[in-house]
């Protein structure tokens, strides 16, 4: 009987073979193969819906002709499917060449081609009857009180294998382990809601021993219930102009909107004007755009292990390696892949991704960190004297140039004369993205730094959403705007 | 592709055999074959096709259920009786679900339709000939969509859809824009050169220096398409039932009594008008209609087939999602919105909207697209990139001076994982007070 079990490394390479040979003939050519198997299970009030296996199997051909690219993308991975395939990619490889935007396939690779092999190869994520006892575990751990109504407790895994081929001989494997996980309490109290959530995107096996160093833990479900009760209690987090202490769980909303967005090579090239948006940065402000206070240092880390968005190499091919992308506020480079930065005269950078092989690749933020200063915590808390303390986004909202920004979070606390005092709801803060960054003052030692990460950055025509890794110390800001909430 | 009545007759033969005693299986079968032209600055950026056709097995013994998805081909029936197997093992380590609910009303039926077959090709070609002086860009969509469900128990369900669509826009030097959106069949035959002269005559207005109005309240006119904004963020969840009786609807206060909009404000899903498939993933067949907000006050919400269990009611709804949201029109003559206006914003498009506080449903979203600065009637300005934060319990009620008559037909044009359904229907609407914070 066959299984359904995904028959890994030689059957990927074997179809990527198979439509290599049926490009005999193209000069430049590209292959992906991609196999994704994910188990989701999520209870929610006692109840555990009906767990969701799922399976993407596909193959991306592309092909240039005379530096033009056409794409074929098919789940059908018969040989008549992939035949149908390679003709698809070349039929649009052909189509009005005079009217393409430029920049075709990389150049052939000279550099060795690393692998990306899971480092957790020998770790067994939890079986489906552990998951679910685990999730229950945690659910029931959160009903503390009758006005929590809600309860969710939620556990995927995905493991990704991706083979590349190109027509230089180039011949690359990467597979990953990815896990989803989170909690979340609302609390309904007579004038509304509040809810309070913990999640963690990482690379990694799901083993009740990893979650647990990630804070699955009861007594974590539990804090969350009584923290959205207390919410509920909780005075409006006043409106007026305080600095600001942002906690790394809320960093990584920051970083990803004010920093990742704005430097993605192919939003300042303008390709992503009519969906995601632009960007205020222009390519003449590499090298001489000071971003932020000296006290900025932002580093693209494709190799943080165990970060969200951790690889050998991208999806054309280019080996990955860190770099800052700012420095002491410096703007130094952007967020481009080989063809964007071709087609901008800049160097690249290994962050050219597509969310599965049904889309072509385009640039991504991958993992973008910030590095830790020195000031602990407390340190940080005791040098403001109004302010407010924010974790966990709750609202995020930017306009198409990254520049006008509002963000919410689940709680705050206020601070005063140095000392942290009470809960606060709703609170809000906005701002403009370089002022913003100019006003960082004070940057978290390494005991307040975490890894994190996003799993659903929305970007693309067609739409793609991926991955990505986040991680950064607590970070304080000077004199920020911040408001409550009621109409 | 563009038919999977095949596939779905045959999978409606093969289920039964395949499920032993207790046991129900239901197949869901989406495919689509789309031709993509990603443009920028009147080029082609990214040009290909895309194949795919994938299962979604559920099985359920009756007290409970699990799911596995995958892509299948040619030999997809082959593929079955091992993912089957797989979901056995799963299925004995499952929990009774006290929510499962798959339909039980077996029956055949086939709907919907693909538009007059187009050629990207040739079209784009007029398209990028007439733009070549233009800074346009975005994304053209051509291809055939179908949906499909059968069951063990006997359904053999289809819907066909697909068409060819344009979501673009074009730019001036100083980033300013207006949006170009067509789709087929809803908006007739394409012709690029009238599409593009008449956004070339919307980018003149968009000259000039841009205005920027300091913080504060102003009176405005939301076009159809910044209203969509407005509203897609608040009705993600908020008319759930399963959101609303567990706390994650921002129109709690609509639900409770003690918030409403203006009586003039109703609101309906009209899934009757829309390209999505009549039945749910689980089979049920669902309304045409639902009133949802009845002169300003609430109406039913949302109930899809696990609310309907947990919380009561009939099923009306696939996920509490509305996919057809349709907004009834007013008085106002949209060519007397800017004399209705008089001195304030004309806010065409707005963006990236998200709940501030979702407890008085308060949204706050960018401009962009279309956006002036109008006094006497007259655009005066365009405007710079503003903020606004305003709840709609007040944009929609006691602020609310008026709904434009012609309403605006808005088509889903996501495409994430898949090619979207769905589109609302709307008015503009004028109001006495929206607040600019930044």
């Amino acid at each position: 009987m066959n299984t359904p079990q995904t028959r890994y490394g030689n059957d990927l390479e074997a179809i990527a073979r198979r439509a290599r040979d049926l490009l005999a003939g193209t000069a430049r050519w590209r292959i992906l193969v991609e196999q994704t198997d994910t188990l989701g299970c999520l209870v929610r009030r006692g109840v555990l819906q009906p767990p969701e296996r799922s399976a993407r199997r596909a193959v991306l051909i592309t092909v240039e002709e005379q530096g033009a690219l056409g794409y074929g993308a098919t789940t059908d991975l018969s040989a008549d499917g992939l035949a149908q395939a390679v003709e698809r990619a070349r039929r649009m490889a052909a189509v009005l060449p005079a009217r393409r935007l430029g920049a075709g396939l990389p150049a052939d690779a000279t550099d060795p081609v690393p692998a990306f092999v899971e480092p957790w190869a020998d770790h067994v994520d939890m079986t489906l009857a552990e998951r679910i006892e685990w999730l229950h575990d945690l659910e029931i751990a959160m009903a503390i009180d009758d006005r929590i109504h809600s309860r969710i407790a939620l556990l995927e895994t995905t493991r990704r294998e991706r083979v590349l081929l190109d027509q230089s001989g180039r011949e690359q494997r990467q597979i990953w382990r990815l896990c989803q996980a989170g909690l979340r309490a609302v609390a309904v109290g007579a004038d509304g809601s509040q809810w309070r959530s913990h999640e963690h995107s990482f690379q990694g096996p799901a083993t009740p021993e990893q979650l647990a160093a990630l804070d699955f833990t009861r007594e974590r479900a539990a804090a969350l219930s009584r923290d959205a009760l207390a919410l509920l209690d909780a005075p409006e987090c006043p409106t007026g102009t305080r600095d600001l202490i942002l906690l790394p769980e809320q960093m990584t909303l920051q970083i990803h909107e004010s920093i990742g967005h704005p430097l993605e090579l192919d939003r300042i090239l303008g390709d992503e004007r009519n969906y995601a948006g632009w960007s205020f940065v222009r390519p003449e402000d590499f090298g001489t755009l000071q971003y932020g206070s000296p006290q900025l240092n932002v580093l693209f880390a494709p190799d943080e292990q165990g970060e969200f968005a951790s690889y050998a190499c991208d999806d054309e091919g280019l080996p990955a390696r860190r770099t800052h992308l700012i420095r002491g506020g410096l703007l130094e480079r952007p967020l481009g892949g080989a063809r964007s930065a071709a087609r901008a005269g800049l160097e690249p950078v290994a962050c050219t991704r597509a969310t599965s092989a049904l889309r072509p690749p385009i640039d991504r933020m991958a993992n973008l960190n910030i590095a830790p200063g020195e000031q602990s915590l407390g340190e940080l808390i005791g040098g403001v004297e109004h302010g407010v303390l924010l974790g966990q986004n709750r609202s995020w909202s930017i306009d198409q140039r990254r520049e006008k920004f509002q963000f919410g979070c689940e709680w705050g606390r206020l601070i005063e004369d140095g000392e942290l005092q009470g809960l606060v709801r709703n609170p809000n803060y906005r701002g403009r993205t370089l002022p913003f960054w100019h006003s960082l003052d004070g940057v978290g030692s390494a005991d307040t730094f975490q890894v994190l990460g996003l799993g659903n950055c929305g970007k693309g025509e067609p739409n793609q959403s991926i991955g990505v890794g986040h991680a950064s110390p607590a970070c304080r800001f000077r004199g920020i705007e911040v408001f409550g909430g009621a109409a | 592709m563009n038919d999977l009545q095949p596939l779905i007759h045959a999978l409606a033969e093969r289920l039964p055999a395949l499920a032993s005693d207790g046991e129900t299986l239901f197949a869901y079968v989406y495919g689509e074959q789309t031709d993509f032209a990603r443009l920028s600055r009147s080029r082609i950026n990214q040009l290909g096709h895309i194949h795919q056709r994938r299962l979604t097995l559920t099985l359920s013994d009756g007290r409970a259920a699990v799911k596995d998805t995958w892509d299948i081909d040619a030999g997809a029936l082959d593929t079955l009786a091992p993912r089957i197997e797989r979901l056995r093992g799963d299925l004995a380590a499952t929990p009774d679900d006290p929510y499962l609910s798959l339909d039980a009303s077996p029956r055949t039926a086939h709907s919907g339709q693909l538009s007059a077959a187009r050629d990207l090709e040739p079209w784009l070609e007029a398209l990028l000939a007439n733009a070549a002086d233009d800074d346009l860009v975005g994304i053209a969509l051509s291809g055939p969509q179908g949906f499909g469900l059968a069951s063990s128990l006997g359904h053999a369900l289809s819907h066909r859809s697909g068409g060819l669509s344009l979501d673009a826009s074009l730019f001036t030097p100083t980033h300013q824009a207006v949006k170009i959106e067509w789709s087929a069949p809803a908006d007739g035959p394409a012709d690029p050169a009238a599409a593009l002269a008449q956004a070339r005559e919307r980018l003149a207005l968009l000259g000039g220096e841009p205005y920027a109005p300091a913080p504060g309240r102003y009176r405005a006119y939301l076009a159809p398409e910044a209203l969509t904004e407005l509203l897609g963020v608040t009705v993600w969840q908020g008319f759930s039932r399963q959101a609303v009786e567990s706390g994650n609807s921002p129109l709690d206060r609509l639900f409770r009594g003690t918030a409403g909009f203006a009586p003039n404000v109703r609101l309906r899903e009209l899934r009757e008008d829309s390209n999505a498939p009549p039945f749910g993933a689980a089979g049920h067949a669902l309304p045409g209609a639902v009133d949802l907000v009845i002169d300003g006050r609430a109406g039913d919400t949302l109930v899809s087939p696990r609310a309907a269990l947990e919380y009561g009611g009939t099923i009306n709804s696939d996920s509490g999602m509305p996919i057809a949201l349709t907004l009834d029109g007013g008085d106002l003559a949209e060519a007397d919105a800017l004399a209705a206006l008089g001195t304030g914003l004309y806010l065409g498009r707005l963006w990236y909207a998200n709940l501030s506080d979702p407890t008085h449903c308060r949204v706050t979203a960018m401009t962009r697209y279309d956006c002036f600065w109008v006094e006497d009637g007259r655009i005066r300005a365009p405007l710079a990139p503003m903020r606004i934060d305003a709840s709609l319990y007040s944009l929609l009620g006691p602020d609310l001076i008026a709904l434009s008559r012609e309403r605006h037909r808005l088509e889903d044009t996501s495409s994430y994982e898949r090619r979207a359904s769905g589109h609302q229907l709307l008015p503009g609407a004028l109001c006495a007070a929206l607040p600019v914070t930044l």
